[in-house]
């Protein structure tokens, strides 16, 4: 309780009911809860992360040609609900979790800084790989003091991926060319079936060009491409729109990349009949993710690629395929 | 469906009445049941609780039962008032040391607590325990999520003493009483509750389930074509609320190649 973070955190909910626990895991790790009924009343779980606190990026994370790609897990689960969200097929909770000891991060990279597999390259960070932070911003800063850390590191660029409209929450925060801001972005039909919870399209748009505005670095992420009946039109039309809002040359890149599950995830979420179509479609199997055929998604891929090469260089546009 | 649980008759009685539940004598311990409730007397202490708890799930085998405790706890003098009722967020089990946390979902009136479950009746304990006392909460727990998710599982606590008084006076006290002067809170909390339950709804409807035990008959479907069937009919079920499933052509199929494409054809149908 005696973390800064714990504290702000309190804070913020002075009528809260506080149940002290053991471990963090005892609640947070038992079998039989049901994600889907937790997230619909989502408890604030505040806990000290043992080690390890850096993770080798997975597979399933864009690394953009880099060696040194890690994420980290300051937070576990998100505010939004999104239906294709892994996260409900690895956590058994569907609570936030905070991990509240900061500074065992922030000493975690520092060491992998002055030990890195390549040291010529960059060391890259997700840091909201298992949540996102800027959602939280307004009940726990943890976005703000990640960009003050970082800021002052060398060789050392972070990754901050939202689907928030909450850019407000940090436009005091001077930008710093250690960070890159990422708004996942979607069509608002996408945005109204699979993601009810998170903003709507334009309040993520309208934060992104503050964020462009201000100074950031910023990355456009259009992933998942989620392949639904007639996706094209959907997105042909999401991608014009979008960049008759925006200047491409603005942007430091875009990725684009197919709905895409690990195998074992997708199989605990369908157990528990989620009430979302992407769950009963027709996917394939490749290395142990499961993902639209592989003709159906490189020729979507492709086509969308071609049409964003109108507004960035090819260069700049990164699909996971 | 909702299963009450109870340890004293005192505790019962009220609940019965109220319900207006009926004895079913085809078990051999006490069960009470109507169109809507099931209450099980578990007796004092842990002794009976698995046994009962499980004879009644394995009989009536419900897919979507909560599990609720009601019933009277010793509670701290400092923290709590004899008569109030008291919603369980944590339960200690004091031989084991090991606690468990009840998910706590639904907008409630009823301030929350946390307990520790002792095996004997705590009569010196005033100032002892924070919150509040009783003998069976942690097994209750520890029995049902071993067959149910957590989230169907609730306390519910009255207040009969702050720990001060032997056994013998804590069952002298009018106990029914306490557990009537708050049922229309704890029917109010049931509703709620068993508002949560219609949240697990499934997606295919019985006549949705019709439909593929017909359909896995008529075109005599492999195990992994019904697995297959049952998830498109899913997908179909959630973008197509109203429609009904495709007519199955009742003179097909005769080999397997016909069946194959019969079957290939329905998941097009199912997938459009």
């Amino acid at each position: 309780m005696a973390f800064p973070l714990s504290q702000i955190a309190l804070s913020k909910f002075p009528k809260a009911q506080i149940i002290e626990v053991d471990h963090y895991k005892d609640v947070f790790n038992r079998p039989k809860q049901d994600f889907q009924i937790q997230k619909s009343s989502m408890k604030l779980i505040l806990a000290k992360k043992p080690e390890p606190f850096l993770y080798t990026a997975s597979e399933m994370v864009q690394e953009y040609g880099m060696s040194n790609v890690y994420y980290i897990t300051p937070l576990l689960n998100c505010l939004y609900n999104c239906d294709y969200c892994f996260l409900q097929g690895m956590y058994s909770s569907g609570n936030l979790l905070v991990f509240v000891n900061e500074e065992d991060f922030f000493e975690s990279i520092k060491n992998k800084l002055n030990n890195l597999d390549v040291p010529t390259e960059p060391m890259l960070v997700s840091i909201s790989y298992n949540t996102d932070l800027m959602a939280m911003e307004n009940i726990i800063p943890i976005t703000s003091r990640w960009i003050e850390f970082a800021r002052n590191q060398k060789n050392l660029k972070i990754e901050i991926r939202t689907k928030s409209a909450l850019f407000t929450s940090i436009q005091k925060v001077a930008p710093s060319k250690n960070i890159v801001l990422s708004w996942t972005l979607s069509p608002q039909e996408i945005c109204d079936k699979y993601e009810a919870t998170a903003p709507p399209l334009q309040r993520r748009l309208n934060s992104l060009k503050l964020a462009l505005n201000a100074g950031w670095q910023v990355r456009l992420c259009i992933d998942p491409v989620l392949l639904v009946n007639r996706w094209e039109e959907i997105y042909n039309r999401f991608i014009n729109d979008l960049f008759n809002e925006i200047d491409g040359q603005q942007l430091v890149d875009v990725t684009l990349g197919v709905f895409r599950m690990n195998k074992d995830y997708f199989n605990r979420i369908r157990k528990r009949e989620p009430k979302s179509d992407l769950f009963y479609s027709d996917y394939d199997i490749e290395q142990g993710t499961v993902i639209p055929p592989m003709d159906l998604r490189k020729s979507a891929l492709n086509q969308l690629k071609n049409l964003i090469t109108k507004y960035i260089p090819k260069e700049r546009i990164l699909v996971w395929d | 469906m909702q299963c009450i649980l109870t340890a004293l008759k005192a505790e019962s009685q009220p609940l019965i009445d109220h319900f207006k539940l009926k004895r079913d004598s085809s078990f051999s311990f006490p069960i009470f049941r109507n169109d809507t409730f099931y209450l099980i007397a578990l007796g004092v202490g842990k002794k009976k609780i698995r046994h009962r708890i499980v004879t009644l799930y394995e009989t009536i085998q419900s897919n979507n039962i909560q599990f609720i405790n009601v019933g009277i706890a010793g509670g701290n003098r400092d923290s709590t008032q004899i008569g109030n009722c008291y919603f369980l967020n944590k339960i200690e089990d004091e031989s084991t040391g090991k606690s468990y946390y009840p998910d706590s979902l639904i907008q409630h009136n009823i301030e929350e607590k946390s307990l520790v479950t002792v095996e004997k009746v705590v009569s010196n304990g005033d100032g002892s325990y924070i919150g509040l006392v009783d003998m069976e909460a942690s097994e209750i727990f520890k029995v049902c999520s071993s067959i149910v998710s957590i989230h169907r599982l609730a306390f519910l606590k009255i207040v009969s003493d702050h720990m001060d008084i032997e056994f013998e006076e804590i069952l002298a006290q009018p106990i029914s009483k306490l557990i009537l002067n708050q049922i229309t809170l704890i029917e109010k909390f049931l509703i709620q509750f068993n508002n949560l339950a219609k949240e697990e709804s499934p997606i295919l409807s019985k006549n949705d389930m019709e439909w593929i035990l017909k359909t896995k008959q008529k075109i005599s479907l492999t195990e992994t074509q019904h697995h297959q069937l049952l998830q498109k009919a899913k997908g179909f079920r959630l973008r197509k609320t109203d429609e009904l499933f495709p007519e199955i052509d009742l003179k097909l199929p005769i080999n397997k190649t016909a069946q194959k494409l019969y079957f290939k054809y329905l998941c097009e149908k199912l997938s459009a």
